[in-house]
């Protein structure tokens, strides 16, 4: 199939599930739910369900649907900025310094809310945030930053920050529940005011990825044919990098650690519609959202009326998917 | 003052300079190489004059435009560089590659590719005889046919100048002559200035206006090519034994090696070399 088809089926595709997606969403859970209320739901507020399926299941498939595609777009631009198809949202330490942080707020047992973020979460956005600037500025003071150096301080931060979790946990085992709970990832406890906060990260990153798009077709060949091609390389890396982080921080603030869809979802949608991030960023966007919501249906679903950890059903069904992509006859 | 000069440049990657005290100048429709032995800095030389070693200080100008004030979009629309080597790490096709050149020729980010932006690159694919694989991907093309498509960017980016580093290095001989006589055609018929990275001194001479030979990062000769192919000089610069003779079906000079017979080994051989240098110093 040529290119542009296979990208019209692509949309096609992801049009019909995401809808289909979120139907489903609000209509299966502990309390049995007709399509007729949920329609009546969306359209009137009028029924004895309304608080069920628009205050609890909407905002949980929404922010499900919008963690992914922020994961997703995340992994998409770090695959360009490394050029490396294996470079996923969190190789810089991203998730490790969230981790680090909500260990942490556990232990000293803040209790807050701040636009929809718990103490847990508010600390697990700053010290991921944290981390990936601290990494940055390292590498930076390098005269000459290079990616590899980037990556290698990434890595090597995030190891600290995940013996530092460790020792945390070991030393108060109490906490360790609660907090393996959190690090698995789960959207269990999803308010509206989350979604907006991730909305907005979201739309801006989408607007922004887009608008430096080329570049990063440029940025994919090397810093220097960048350069010699007009591509104003180190600005636009700080900003692509700057993207990237927001959405994996917020991601894991609001989610907890989410692994594999920001990994395979970017490298299955190039495999449809090429390299070109003017494509690739909104579709791994559009399909990495999709592909959450269905993994966290799955979670609420599989072991009902208990919940599994949605981080679990996203490895445990794109792991395979991943293999079969990576060796189907033709892929490239 | 000269279309492309450079005065007194010293570039490197944060150690000492790879290259220090270089300057030449260039005009349109000149084709000059930069010839030396491995590690003598041609390539960084190459580079550096389109600004893109980490560390770079001197002079640079084109068209009396200094580099070091303008922009990289700027500069990309006065200079063309071709890599010695890319190893392509997406899949782009051949034309999505070459189309590369012209994004930063469109007035703005969004913009889509003007009649000619399309034209532009087309014709490049066609000069560089890649419109044929226009639609595969770089990881189905041999060395050769890459490197083509590399020079077909740079055409596609449509500046005075082409900067090539060692554009035959991948190639076979008779794609080596293609590729020269596509630079000598560019050179004559369009005007361009070129400047190459080259080891291979005799595809220099038969093609180069003007050759320039370097050495431990310094510019040791110019001239034209009748000039600069002499035995001492090449012996001085690349520490070999050659004979020069006149090409039949040039005109002109072009070096043999001349090989150590089976009395002296190897080891007598390094040994004689590593004198020569000693003496030089």
């Amino acid at each position: 199939m040529k290119t542009t088809s296979r990208l019209r089926f692509l949309q096609l595709a992801l049009l019909l599930f995401t809808l289909l997606g979120f139907l489903l969403s609000l209509k299966l859970g502990p309390v049995k739910t007709s399509l007729d209320e949920v329609f009546r739901a969306i359209i009137s507020g009028k029924s004895e369900l309304t608080d069920i399926i628009l205050g609890l299941r909407l905002p949980r498939a929404l922010l499900a649907y919008l963690v992914g595609t922020c994961l997703s777009l995340s992994g998409a631009i770090l695959q360009g900025y490394f050029r490396n198809p294996l470079a996923d949202p969190f190789i810089l330490g991203a998730s490790s310094g969230a981790s680090l942080g909500a260990v942490l707020s556990l232990q000293l047992g803040l209790v807050l809310n701040l636009a929809g973020l718990s103490a847990q979460s508010l600390l697990a956005l700053l010290a991921s945030l944290l981390l990936v600037s601290g990494v940055y500025l390292i590498s930076e003071r390098r005269r000459f930053q290079t990616t590899e150096s980037l990556l290698l301080t990434g890595i090597a931060a995030g190891a600290l920050a995940s013996a530092l979790t460790s020792f945390l946990l070991f030393h108060r085992a109490d906490a360790y529940e609660q907090a393996v709970f959190w690090l698995l990832g789960s959207f269990s406890l999803a308010e509206w005011q989350q979604v907006w906060l991730i909305l907005g990260t979201l739309v801006l990153a989408v607007l922004v990825s887009q608008y430096l798009a080329r570049d990063m077709n440029l940025l994919s060949l090397g810093d220097e044919t960048a350069r010699s091609l007009g591509c104003p390389v180190r600005s636009v890396r700080r900003v692509f990098l700057l993207l990237a982080t927001l959405l994996a921080s917020f991601s894991v603030s609001v989610a907890g650690i989410i692994g594999f869809v920001g990994l395979i979802v970017p490298h299955g949608v190039r495999l449809i519609v090429g390299p070109d991030h003017r494509r690739l960023f909104l579709h791994s966007a559009l399909a990495g959202g999709l592909f959450l919501l269905v993994s966290d249906l799955l979670a609420r679903l599989v072991l009902a009326p208990s919940e599994l950890p949605v981080g679990v059903v996203t490895a445990a069904f794109g792991a395979p998917f991943f293999i079969y992509l990576l060796n189907r006859p033709h892929s490239s | 003052m000269k279309f492309l000069s450079v005065e007194n440049l010293e570039a490197g990657y944060g150690g000492p300079p790879v290259i220090s005290g270089i300057s030449l100048e260039l005009e349109p429709g000149e084709f000059l190489a930069v010839c030396g032995p491995n590690g003598s800095g041609k390539s960084t030389l190459v580079k550096a004059i389109q600004k893109l070693t980490p560390w770079l200080r001197g002079k640079i100008t084109v068209n009396g435009r200094n580099l070091f004030e303008l922009r990289t979009r700027q500069i990309a629309s006065l200079l063309a560089y071709v890599p010695q080597v890319f190893e392509p790490i997406f899949d782009f096709s051949v034309e999505e590659t070459v189309a590369m050149a012209r994004y930063y020729r469109q007035p703005g980010r969004l913009a889509g590719f003007s009649e000619r932006d399309r034209a532009a690159v087309e014709e490049a694919m066609k000069l560089a005889e890649v419109f044929e694989l226009r639609e595969k991907k770089l990881n189905e093309l041999s060395g050769g046919e890459r490197q083509r498509v590399l020079i077909s960017r740079a055409l596609a980016q449509d500046t005075p100048v082409l900067l090539l580093d060692e554009p035959s290095s991948h190639l076979d001989l008779n794609f080596q002559l293609q590729v020269y006589r596509l630079l000598q055609e560019l050179q004559k018929d369009r005007g361009k200035a070129i400047l190459v990275a080259e080891h291979n001194l005799n595809l220099a001479a038969a093609y180069c206006s003007s050759l320039v030979f370097i050495k431990d990062g310094k510019i040791i000769a110019r001239g034209r090519p009748q000039e600069l192919l002499e035995k001492e000089l090449i012996k001085k610069t690349f520490r070999v034994e050659v004979e020069v003779r006149t090409n039949r079906s040039t005109g002109l000079p072009e070096i043999s090696l001349v090989h150590p017979g089976p009395d002296r080994g190897l080891i007598q051989t390094r040994a004689a070399t590593r004198n020569a240098a000693e003496e030089e110093r």
